[in-house]
């Protein structure tokens, strides 16, 4: 009884709180969505950066040169052949007259869509294959990647030819041919993904939850391997580039007097000894714009995937 | 490994098969045809021209027919300048694209790996900058590019070396660079991670502690375990040179079997189109079969499937 009697509680037993204290359990940073994380990487990445402000500078320049500028692409004046950067013409003029900075840009605008929609159609077939394969999986997934493998192993400059020959020179058949040669990367990145993540837990749930298998791949396993497949993509864009430039400079790319940088750099071919300069700029454009998305495309490899490092 | 072996020829036939056919179909289907010269006027002519290219038969009948020429190693005749075969094109083409490939094949082997290697042991940084710049301009930007501007620069400003046709060792030189930027870039790259991934193992730090010369251990223990990727990348890094001369044998006026296919694209010459791409195919096929057979054979903690 002695004993109880210490333990009597009293009011002044106990001590406020200072109101301070009661915030240490509490996140001081907002929490940071996946993208949101990835942009904080990404900016610190100055190459990436620079390369980023590069591309919007350069796709604006493209769309609104060709706009504002008194001249067209096609419009020939002889007049003015063959000039050296002037005020009126700050790239100069080619044989014909026409203004070289609104052809180089215009010739932009049709190589940067080439490389985005080629990319676009690649990223569409390739995920639905790869994911496909590696959630059904088995016997289906054998044979699935063994197609890939066998179209793999030839090179794509060889595709794209032979399809641009097949449906003529045109932007359809140029578009077809680059998509048809650039999905199996793309498809072989979906499928190792989904593989790994369809044995996870959360891919359990939404079984054992009722999802339907199209709901589980689109919805669940497809969205949680997005970090991958835009890095990719980021890769497709200047690989589709590079494609079109080279069957542009081949000379079987789109006709006159469409341009896009590779069929200005094969007509700017022949003047390499005498005007080495009207070369340069559509060399300068492609080389700066290919750099320019190289940089993008590692510095988000590094910012979505930061455990790859 | 027998088994591997066996099963990788019989893929490589399957990818084989399936290239000749698809070829096949799509020159079928194309629009357009090689007939429409001036000699072809009257319609006997044209029929007997037609005759004598099965092109009178139904569809499945000509497969048939290309088919068995094609196991018997015949690739038929130019539908454009009759009397040449597609062999003919090919003996007069491929010498010359080989030749340039072995050249920019030995400077992409040697660039890469002593440029990789640089990368990954020097301890100056600007060595290692310089390496991961070169390594990103060449992946990064296309090869006619380099072309045009190795063009410019050395042969008609500085007047330093020739750049049209391959017939002196010099004309070599500035095609080969052109060519093989590209891979050397990719092997910088393999070499430098794999050789940094190989330095931290266990039997070079033994290696090292046990006396060995760091040149010595670096030449006979890590550069020879960090080949690995480098002789896997050799089997896409053939199919690169070949279609890559496609467009460096345009920009120097080289006469190799790249320009010949880019002719015959432009003649619409359908045989030797078939013939050049499936002749390409075979040369490509096998020689991604050697570099996969021969990592695996290297290395023996490939798994074989």
């Amino acid at each position: 009884m002695e004993e109880n009697k210490n333990f009597e509680i009293t009011p002044d037993l106990f001590e406020r709180l200072d109101d301070s204290d009661k915030n240490a359990e509490k996140i001081a940073y907002e929490s940071k969505t996946y993208f949101q994380d990835a942009w904080s990487r990404f900016k610190q990445n100055k190459l990436a950066l620079a390369g980023l402000c590069f591309l919007a500078i350069m796709v604006v320049c493209c769309i609104v040169i060709p706009m504002v500028s008194p001249y067209s692409y096609d419009a020939q004046n002889m007049a003015v052949a063959s000039q050296n950067p002037t005020l009126a013409h700050p790239m100069g003029t080619d044989r014909f007259g026409r203004d070289i900075l609104v052809r180089v840009m215009c010739g932009g605008r049709i190589s940067l869509s080439v490389g985005v929609i080629a990319a676009l159609i690649a990223l569409v077939v390739g995920v639905i294959y790869g994911g496909i394969s590696g959630y059904v999986g088995g016997k289906v997934d054998m044979v699935m990647m063994r197609i890939v493998d066998c179209m793999y192993s030839i090179p794509d400059t060889l595709y794209v030819i032979l399809i641009v020959v097949v449906f003529e020179p045109s932007m359809f058949s140029i578009l077809l041919g680059i998509s048809i040669s650039s999905w199996m990367g793309m498809s072989r990145q979906v499928r190792a993904q989904v593989l790994t993540l369809k044995e996870q837990e959360f891919s359990l749930a939404a079984f054992v939850l009722g999802a339907s298998p199209k709901r589980i791949l689109f919805k669940h396993l497809i969205i949680n391997s997005m970090g991958p497949i835009i890095v990719q993509f980021t890769m497709l864009v200047p690989a589709a580039i590079f494609s079109e430039a080279t069957l542009g400079y081949l000379g079987i790319g789109l006709s006159v007097p469409q341009a896009s940088w590779g069929t200005l750099a094969n007509d700017a071919k022949g003047l390499v000894a005498t005007r080495p300069l009207e070369c340069m700029w559509p060399i300068l454009a492609i080389c700066l714009t290919m750099l320019a998305l190289n940089f993008i495309g590692d510095g988000l490899g590094d910012a979505l995937d930061p455990k790859k490092k | 490994m027998f088994k591997y072996i066996v099963k990788r020829v019989l893929i490589g036939f399957i990818t084989l098969f399936i290239l000749a056919t698809a070829t096949f179909f799509l020159m079928k289907i194309t629009p357009g045809s090689p007939f429409s010269a001036e000699k072809y006027k009257s319609p006997e002519a044209l029929a007997a021209a037609k005759a004598k290219y099965n092109l009178d038969k139904p569809i499945m009948e000509q497969y048939v027919l290309y088919m068995s020429d094609l196991a018997h190693g015949d690739l038929g005749e130019s539908m454009v300048h009759q009397g040449n075969t597609v062999w003919y094109y090919i003996k007069h083409g491929f010498p010359v694209t080989a030749r340039l490939g072995v050249v920019a094949f030995i400077l992409s082997v040697f660039g890469g790996i002593s440029l990789g290697a640089a990368a990954a042991l020097s301890k100056k940084k600007w060595i290692n900058n310089l390496c991961m710049i070169v390594a990103t301009i060449g992946v990064s930007v296309p090869s006619f590019l380099i072309a045009m501007l190795l063009i410019i620069v050395f042969g008609v400003e500085l007047k330093w070396l020739p750049f049209v046709g391959l017939t002196k060792p010099a004309n070599y030189i500035l095609p080969a660079i052109s060519l093989s930027l590209y891979p050397i870039a990719m092997i910088a790259r393999l070499t430098r991670s794999s050789l940094l991934e190989v330095m931290k193992q266990d039997y070079i730090i033994l290696a090292r502690s046990k006396g060995t010369p760091y040149k010595k251990v670096v030449i006979k223990h890590a550069l020879k375990n960090a080949m690995l990727p480098v002789i896997t990348y050799c089997g896409p890094m053939f199919a690169f040179l070949l279609t890559g001369s496609f467009v460096i044998e345009n920009a120097f006026s080289i006469p190799g079997i790249g320009k010949t296919f880019i002719t015959c694209v432009t003649d619409r010459d359908y045989t030797v189109i078939m013939g050049v791409t499936i002749f390409l195919g075979i040369i490509i096929i096998t020689f991604n079969l050697l570099s996969d057979i021969l990592s695996a054979m290297i290395d023996p903690r490939i798994k074989l499937k």
